[in-house]
């Protein structure tokens, strides 16, 4: 009996241990798109210079803002973390736009309930054409089920950022 | 101590669990691979989410293809000879064009499967395994054979190639392909023909192979947006003499088609295709007869292969899913210049069932 009571319980933890694995690396429900277009942020951090933060030493602090779904705030933490560990690369700190001071770059998924004043200084990235949001610099689309952006060279131009050519030849141009 | 115990006394269910673990990293595409991507990685991927299609993450693609052509009538240039003018009969004058026997229809069809491994977003691998069947109707002036069908079939040349993709951006695709053509199909079929009594050598074009290590190119530009539309020029080239010392000749195409988006899964296209085949290098002498006129029907005859064919052709993609699609093509010649006296093509048909990334 206390054998069977062992067994018993020694298959109920590996079927634990089983199910944990089977889970560990789940990620949170997030649409690839929405992967796609983190990584797509990430990437715009390394194509685009700020002025401020090259003054920045030893490594810079660049501070990306998220209006974002949860799930994809936490996803663009881990892919930062990950990115982190190559350090050639500005130190990406990933903020929530309602808690932000400063934002480099900041990701606006849907409409905003209200102003921020850290968005007067911020490039501008929309989730889409149906977001409406005044000085908006690069907004995604999608074309033949393929991720692009456009760029509104106005906004770009009138901001003193500095776009790597790389990223303008990939990008739609909005003029 | 439990643990370890544990652990090794239920070995299957513990490396099941890490199979799990490492099938799900694999499929949930993680932070780190994405962390990883340039530009060009994500312009490659499609928005397709991962949860209505993991097996889109698999390196593996699936092609099934039924090819079906067939041949009627004869060209000499571009003149078009009636089956009296090329069945030489008893009273008429004997020459180079015209033969006592002749083919009058000649149906091809071919199943290919090619199992694709993507290596890389770059490269991509691929083997092809053609399964051939042949018929040909024959007219001709030898007794007990006025009318007569012959037929062949077998597993044809394997192909292993890869693809290289030269480039990509928003707006285009470029891909290099080559590879080698093993001669794995038969060039020794055989049938009753009315050369003599059993069964003897089939002409060339019953072979089933090619006999020779061949390798095929393929440059392709693919233009994605507005107008999608591709060019392709690809070429097959031969090399050295088969076991029946002759060899098939080279082969040189540019096609280009035009896609048109009926809804987001159905795409009809239109394109055309310039093909320039060469005469067949060398003679298989089993196939000739003992008498002044050696080739007793044209598709004997070496020299008469090969020639430049502009074609028409029109059909649909249809997705059926994210992960398979169902393709659909027919062609026509508008114009063919052929050595010949040489049977002519008729029209020919695609049918070609996707699974991919």
């Amino acid at each position: 009996m206390k054998s069977l009571d062992f067994k018993y319980k020694k298959m109920v933890w590996l079927t634990g241990l089983l199910i944990f694995c089977s889970h560990l690396n789940a990620l949170p429900n997030l649409s690839k798109e929405q992967k796609l277009k983190s990584a797509y942020l990430l990437n715009f951090t390394r194509y685009i210079s700020w002025s401020d933060i090259a003054k920045n030493a030893p490594r810079p602090i660049f501070k990306l803002c998220l209006q974002s779904s949860s799930p994809m705030f936490s996803f663009m933490q881990e892919l930062v973390a990950v990115s982190d560990l190559k350090k050639h690369h500005p130190k990406v700190q990933v903020v929530a736009i309602e808690q932000a001071q400063l934002c480099h770059l900041s990701y606006i998924q849907s409409a905003l309930s209200r102003p921020f004043s850290v968005l007067s200084d911020s490039l501008i990235v929309a989730d889409s054409k149906n977001i409406k949001q005044p000085s908006t610099a690069i907004t995604f689309f999608t074309e033949g089920r393929k991720l692009r952006f456009e760029i509104d060279l106005q906004v770009l131009q009138s901001s003193d950022l500095i776009v790597s050519s790389e990223l303008l030849k990939l990008a739609r141009i909005k003029r | 101590m439990i643990l370890t115990a544990s652990l090794s006394s239920n070995k299957p269910l513990v490396i099941l669990s890490l199979i799990l673990l490492s099938f799900d990293a694999y499929t949930q595409s993680t932070p780190t691979e994405f962390a990883e991507m340039s530009f060009e990685d994500l312009f490659a991927l499609s928005i397709d989410d991962e949860g209505n299609s993991k097996e889109k993450i698999t390196p593996w693609s699936f092609v099934y293809q039924f090819k079906l052509a067939e041949f009627e009538g004869y060209l000499d240039d571009d003149k078009s000879l009636s089956n009296d003018y090329v069945l030489w009969s008893p009273g008429d004058i004997r020459n180079d064009k015209n033969f006592p026997i002749i083919p009058t229809t000649i149906t091809q069809k071919a199943h290919l499967v090619t199992i694709g491994y993507q290596f890389s977003l770059q490269w991509q691998g691929h083997l092809t395994l053609p399964y051939i069947s042949q018929s040909t109707d024959h007219i001709s002036i030898v007794g007990n054979y006025n009318a007569f069908t012959i037929n062949s079939s077998g597993y044809g040349d394997t192909v292993l190639s890869t693809s290289y993709k030269l480039l990509e951006t928003q707006s285009s695709t470029s891909w290099l392909s080559m590879g080698i053509s093993l001669p794995t199909g038969s060039i020794d079929e055989k049938g009753d023909t009315p050369r003599a009594p059993g069964d003897q050598q089939l002409p060339y074009t019953m072979q089933i192979g090619s006999g020779t290590y061949d390798f095929p190119f393929q440059l392709t530009y693919q233009n994605i947006g507005k107008h999608d539309f591709n060019v392709s020029l690809a070429a097959t080239i031969r090399t050295g003499i088969n076991d029946r010392n002759y060899r098939l000749g080279n082969s040189y195409s540019l096609a280009s088609r035009y896609r048109f988006e009926l809804s987001p899964n159905l795409q009809t296209f239109i394109g055309g295709e310039a093909q320039y085949t060469q005469a067949i290098n060398g003679q298989d002498n089993a196939l000739l007869v003992p008498a002044a006129f050696i080739y007793p029907a044209s598709i004997t005859n070496p020299k008469y292969f090969g020639g430049k064919k502009i074609s028409l052709k029109t059909g649909f993609n249809w997705r059926l899913s994210e992960q398979y699609s169902l393709s659909i093509q027919v062609s026509k010649p508008l114009y063919q210049y052929l050595n010949g006296p040489q049977p002519k093509e008729k029209w020919r048909a695609n049918i070609q069932f996707i699974t991919s990334s």
